[in-house]
């Protein structure tokens, strides 16, 4: 029997947008968390040395 | 610098090099699947969707496995680095959970016709996602390091006894999930263009797993070593 394939484009677009906005967003979040995190036990490590 | 901290941040940096290159990968799977994968014709550009939500539902499923490993590995050896290393996977695993249950419903949406259904495997993997959801906020609330380790390993358990389950429920259960087309005792039921499209998502994919939990895994070590720092005040 004959089909017609769908038009579903938007479909793939939506899918892999959010799929990319999700992966990115936790990927910064952790970028940020570790820089503030080495920063933080860094001047912990300078206190700590200093006394 | 404490050798504790060194390693730490040494930790860290590896995992950040590992994400950018986890990150560089999946956008090569996008591009490879976008311009390099022919249009299934019965589900036209929707099926693409499965280059993503595949490799995603693998990262989940990686992650769970490895968090209820890392877990009878801790009540075993008493480690407290394994106890970081699965709480890190757990956390890794509920973003890549985030990714397989939003795309797997807008792929739904245009081949089922509905966004949703309470078959066996959309049902399992919503729980499995709820259970590690539940395993953090466990985390969160218990302050006694030994104790937190202890109960979250046995929650940990409980979602590696589900992963098989949920691989398996496709087999078990009426349902209108598709049959696995790589995990299977038979050759891959697939086009090669659109297998190796396939496989490239699996390895990049995997490689970002690599990079977000060692990443994660680092900071864990270095939140511990601040939280071990205030205890001793």
């Amino acid at each position: 029997m004959p089909f017609e394939t769908p038009q579903n484009g938007g479909f793939l677009a939506a899918a892999y947008i959010v799929a990319a906005v999700i992966y990115v967003t936790y990927a910064t979040s952790l970028f940020l968390r570790a820089q503030r995190a080495v920063r933080q036990a860094g001047q912990q490590g300078s206190g700590a040395g200093g006394q | 610098m404490t050798p504790e901290l060194l390693a730490a941040s040494r930790i860290v940096r590896r995992g950040q090099v590992l994400t950018i290159l986890g990150l560089l990968a999946a956008t090569a799977v996008y591009v490879i699947a976008l311009c390099y994968t022919p249009m299934e014709a019965r589900q036209g550009l929707a099926q693409k969707i499965f280059y993503v939500h595949a490799p995603a539902a693998w990262g989940a499923l990686v992650a769970f496995a490895v968090v209820g490993i890392v877990s009878i590995l801790y009540l075993w050896l008493h480690d407290e680095r394994l106890d970081l290393f699965a709480a890190s996977s757990a956390e890794v695993g509920i973003a890549f959970s985030l990714v397989m249950l939003t795309t797997g419903p807008i792929w739904g949406k245009t081949v089922w016709g509905t966004w949703w259904t309470w078959d066996a495997r959309l049902t399992l993997t919503l729980f499995l996602f709820f259970l590690f959801v539940g395993y953090l906020a466990l985390r969160a609330a218990v302050q006694d390091r030994g104790e937190r380790a202890r109960f979250s390993a046995v929650v940990g358990i409980m979602g590696l006894v589900l992963v098989p389950f949920i691989h398996l429920s496709v087999y078990l259960f009426r349902t209108l999930h598709p049959q696995p087309v790589l995990l299977k005792p038979s050759a891959p039921s697939m086009p090669p263009e659109m297998l190796r499209a396939l496989l490239s998502g699996m390895a990049a994919f995997t490689l970002l797993y690599i990079g977000f939990v060692v990443l994660r895994y680092g900071l864990a070590r270095l939140d511990n070593l601040r939280e071990g720092a205030g205890d001793a005040l």
